[in-house]
């Protein structure tokens, strides 16, 4: 039998424990109590070696555990059982998870990183697969499988060191969640291609920051036999201060910035100082703002942004922070968008008995799309070239000129409102929509509701809640129905009570004509006085705009809420050329963003989450069921390496498993101990040998 | 006498006995076991007894003027009557500490007072008057003998009272028996006399002297006999704490010599006195020996019968 710790064997010197106690034992517990010592005489005590031992059963038993423990510590195995030509040790398929989040910027934290990622490759043997994926936002592979095995064995090495050398942590977040699915997905890819079994291996190297994100983890299906091995990388800082946005706000004293000013655990300058900057030219913009943080605090602060500079891209610099790659934020704020509601209809602006007068109040205040209420004649006036988009409510009869230009100006896209406040504007509907068989129908009763609406479609869907779905009590006391032919590109949207159509959309090239089955006035129905009216108004004027207003900033990765499904160009700030390009930055800063035909600044921020950069709680890991490993890179046992008398002896012992028995020994031992002990102690009480006083 | 004994009753086991944890039952239950195994009529032996008549005074208990006397010669006068007696007795009990060894769960002094209050139940049942005297270095607790509502509960409850074990002076606390009862009276002395014989030896004959009726009863516990008892180990005196390193095979030959020795020197002491002692080893049931005692004690009452007459 071999050991492979022997110096644990040692621990059977602990033998002479039992030893001395059954033998201390009986020195000082032998006291009888007697009363008739007047009749005894003193006998000298026998100190054989026989008499000195009690219970000798019992110290053979503690001592054997004592023994058996001490042997199961010093890992035996059996020599003659080496297996090792019959079942060779399985390759290593490993996956490497580089962190290249905004906090792996911190000094001394990328050649750490690197140099561990390449240590892990340089101990695989060529049987071995290796593949390797970088975590910055989203996840990126740099060295696959198939690259690993399509390069040769003695160049593996360097395949990673080029690849590593052309890595620079990048701006996103930490999404180690996603960087270990991938893992798994590399093994799912390799699994359909290789049919030998594989032992697998994620190994992990990061900074560990609570700014991780490893929820997803729990949801994960771990494969049999994997290993999760956590590399962490330590940076030469352990504090930060970290700037984050938080958003727009308008005050009675005009704009402000807000944004939060955060202190890690472990930072030591407390004493720092927020610049607003024009982002373009980089001056500065009001008196720099000093604050006093200390470590673990938080602060919000709303920095003033005068109006001239409201609609220029700002950045906010936090200066006193020893890590630097947190300490921007890049502001734009989001420009409204101009509409114009020209009114088709002979009603002075203040004439309560029809439709201008209410749409001038419900658009009023609005913050996007900012609407102008013009009069038909006086739009037709001055028609700007840079005028802004329109949108036509048409309350009275058109002549044919004018529906020729609003069907022209509907098929490119614009927005239309009829309203059916008498039935001859049946027709005007009709020809701006361009159909015909249009016939105005009465209601059956001179008061309607609304029967039906449907609200899946764009017009009702922002009532879709049932909270906000009950339209029973706007009534119509002046409804105007109509008839549409079999044949027909409009859609009803609402009927009335009696199953007329109440609200009726209709495709007008890439524009929408909406046809109102009545006036928007107080004598005609209760519709404008409802609160549904202003939402429903602005909805449909949002939907004019091109959609619900975009965010202007996001997190460098997150750049989808940005741009919605539609492509886009990018344009750094500043940029030599004034070209556009396909690819989404990575980096933050302010861009502009061409999309169909409109240009905007967007600015794009460092990942909140990276600036959490306090060690993060290591169970979390182990709660979610992830099947860590804390062996060192350097156990992977390449096939081909040889193996010295120890590393057999580790193998051996690791199959054989001989602690096992000796443990199940050492159990059997203590019960059989227990119950002798017990058995003892109970005869004792049966057949007393001292006196009871 | 043990013959009669085993073919009256068949003995109560101690262990069985002790089990019992109020005194007066366990007294009781020895007792009426006796009787059940004697049949015997446990209400013999009381009897009032007109003594004389005396000139009614004013302030005598009319309970006592004898109406039929005052109805035919119209005098008052009041019959006296003489509370008779079997029975005088006075139980003495050891209460010491080196009463306090018990080698098969009973301690002599728990034997001790069971055997006491089960022969002060058996006497009370008769209507006899029974005092208790506890000692150890002296009477501690004393109870004359009385006849008196109450008296036996009494008796009882001293009985009940855990000792608190003090070193053993049989000779003082005899001398200071002898002093707290004057009149003649069955002594019943229940030691285990293992102190000296010249200790006490005086003291009994100035009691035995007094014409006092003792008898003693040695209660032992049966490791005290043979020694079979104990390992090899440091042995503590209860009494004195003086330790010895004893190897009980060894000694058991010496201390049985020893242990002899002093038996004989005190049957010698008693028959001298005229004393009769049984012994009671903590293993004995206790109606044997409570039948073994009244056996000796009818014994006894001729003896004295007809040494008065003589």
């Amino acid at each position: 039998m071999n050991f492979l710790s022997p110096w644990f064997l040692l621990g059977a010197a602990l033998i002479a424990g039992p030893i001395l106690a059954h033998l201390i034992r009986r020195a000082t517990r032998q006291r009888v109590a007697f009363s008739a010592m007047r009749f005894l005489q003193a006998s000298p005590p026998k100190l054989d070696r026989k008499n000195r031992i009690q219970h000798p059963w019992l110290l053979l038993m503690r001592c054997l555990i004592v023994a058996i423990l001490a042997l199961s510590f010093a890992r035996p195995y059996l020599k003659h059982d080496l297996p090792l030509i019959s079942t060779p040790v399985l390759p290593l398929s490993v996956v490497a998870v580089l962190d290249e989040s905004a906090s792996m910027q911190r000094a001394g934290l990328w050649d750490a990183a690197v140099a561990k990622v390449t240590v892990a490759a340089a101990g695989l043997g060529p049987n071995d697969q290796f593949s390797l994926l970088a975590v910055s936002g989203g996840v990126k592979q740099l060295i696959s499988h198939d690259k690993w095995q399509e390069t040769a064995p003695g160049d593996r090495n360097s395949l990673v060191r080029a690849v590593l050398a052309e890595q620079r942590p990048g701006w996103g977040a930490k999404s180690l969640d996603s960087g270990l699915e991938a893992a798994l997905a590399e093994w799912d890819k390799a699994n359909e291609k290789t049919t030998g079994a594989m032992r697998k291996k994620i190994v992990v190297v990061s900074d560990f920051t609570a700014g991780a994100q490893v929820s997803g983890l729990a949801g994960l299906n771990w494969p049999k036999g994997c290993e999760v091995n956590l590399q962490p990388v330590l940076p030469d800082h352990d504090g930060d201060a970290s700037l984050q946005w938080l958003g727009w706000q308008d005050t009675d004293n005009g704009l402000t910035l807000r944004v939060r000013v955060g202190q890690s655990e472990r930072s030591t300058a407390t004493a720092l100082t927020l610049q607003l900057r024009d982002a373009k030219t980089n001056t500065a913009i009001g008196a720099p703002q000093k604050i006093t943080l200390q470590p673990k605090d938080k602060q919000i602060v709303a920095l003033p942004v005068p109006d001239t500079a409201a609609s220029q891209p700002l950045r906010v610099d936090l200066a006193g922070d020893q890590e630097n790659f947190d300490n921007t934020v890049w502001a734009v704020h989001p420009s409204p968008r101009p509409m114009t509601l020209v009114y088709y209809g002979d009603h002075a602006a203040n004439d309560l008995k029809h439709a201008r007068f209410y749409l001038e109040r419900a658009t009023e205040g609005w913050k996007d799309p900012v609407v102008t209420v013009v009069a038909a004649a006086d739009a037709a006036k001055a028609p700007g070239l840079n005028s802004p988009p329109e949108f036509y409510v048409v309350a009275g009869p058109l002549d044919t000129s004018t529906t020729a230009t609003l069907r022209k100006k509907l098929g490119a896209g614009a927005f239309a409102v009829v309203l059916l406040n008498d039935p001859a504007m049946v027709d005007t509907a009709a020809d701006l929509v361009g159909e015909t068989g249009w016939t105005p129908a009465a209601t059956a009763q001179k008061n309607e509701l609304f029967g039906q609406i449907d609200f899946q479609h764009p017009l009702f869907s922002l009532f879709a809640d049932p909270h906000y779905s009950d339209f029973t009590h706007i009534q119509f006391w002046q409804p105007q129905s109509l008839k549409l032919p079999a044949k027909t590109a409009a859609v009803v949207v609402a009927k009335f009570d009696d199953g007329s159509p109440a609200v009726i959309e209709a495709p007008v090239g890439e524009g929408r004509v909406v046809i109102w089955g009545g006036d928007w006035a107080t004598a005609s129905s209760s519709w404008v006085l409802s609160t549904k009216f202003v939402p429903w108004l602005q909805t449909l004027f949002e939907r004019a705009a091109g959609g619900a207003i975009r965010p202007v900033i996001a997190e460098v990765g997150d750049t989808g809420r940005l741009l919605g499904k539609e492509s886009a160009q990018w344009q750094a700030m500043g940029a030599a050329d004034g070209t556009f390009v396909e690819t989404t930055p990575t980096l933050p800063g302010v861009y502009q963003v061409k999309q169909a035909d409109s240009t905007r600044w967007v600015a794009l921020e460092v990942s909140a989450g990276a600036s959490k950069v306090d060690p993060m709680n290591m169970d979390d890991w182990e709660k979610m069921g992830v099947p860590l490993h804390a062996q060192p890179l350097t156990s992977a046992t390449p096939l081909t390496l040889p193996v010295g008398d120890n590393q057999t002896g580790a193998v051996l012992e690791s199959r054989q498993k001989l602690w096992r028995w000796a443990l199940m020994g050492v159990i059997l031992l203590l019960a059989l101990e227990s119950i002798y002990s017990l058995a003892l102690s109970r005869r004792n009480d049966q057949n007393p040998t001292e006196a009871t006083t | 006498m043990t013959s009669l004994a085993h073919s009256a009753t068949q003995g109560i086991d101690p262990k069985a006995l002790f089990a019992i944890q109020d005194l007066e039952l366990r007294a009781r239950v020895v007792v009426e076991g006796l009787w059940s195994g004697l049949h015997r009529s446990p209400f013999a032996g009381f009897s009032v007894e007109f003594t004389e008549y005396r000139q009614y005074s004013p302030g005598d208990d009319l309970r006592y003027l004898d109406w039929k006397l005052l109805a035919r010669s119209d005098r008052h006068y009041i019959k006296k009557f003489e509370e008779e007696t079997n029975l005088r007795c006075l139980i003495l009990v050891d209460t010491s500490r080196s009463m306090l060894f018990g080698s098969r769960g009973t301690t002599k002094a728990a034997y001790a007072r069971t055997l006491a209050a089960t022969f002060a139940y058996f006497l009370a049942q008769q209507r006899d008057v029974v005092g208790l005297a506890l000692f150890d270095s002296k009477v501690h607790d004393y109870l004359p003998p009385r006849w008196k509502p109450g008296h036996f509960r009494h008796m009882m409850a001293l009985l009940d009272r855990e000792p608190a074990g003090r070193e053993s002076r049989l000779g003082d606390a005899l001398d200071e028996v002898a002093n707290l009862c004057p009149k003649r009276s069955l002594i019943l002395l229940l030691s285990d006399f293992l102190a000296p014989v010249s200790e006490w030896d005086p003291a009994l004959a100035r009691l035995s002297v007094a014409r006092h009726d003792i008898r003693a009863v040695q209660i032992l516990d049966p490791a005290e006999v043979n020694l079979e008892f104990g390992k090899t180990a440091v042995w503590e005196d209860i009494e004195t704490s003086q330790r010895i390193y004893i190897d009980p095979d060894q000694a058991r030959a010496g201390y049985q010599t020893r242990f002899n020795a002093h038996q004989a020197e005190l049957k010698t002491a008693m028959e001298q006195r005229g004393i009769s002692r049984q012994i009671a080893t903590t293993d004995l049931p206790l109606d044997f020996v409570l039948l073994e005692l009244l056996s000796a004690n009818q014994a006894g009452r001729n003896a004295s019968r007809r040494r008065t007459q003589l």
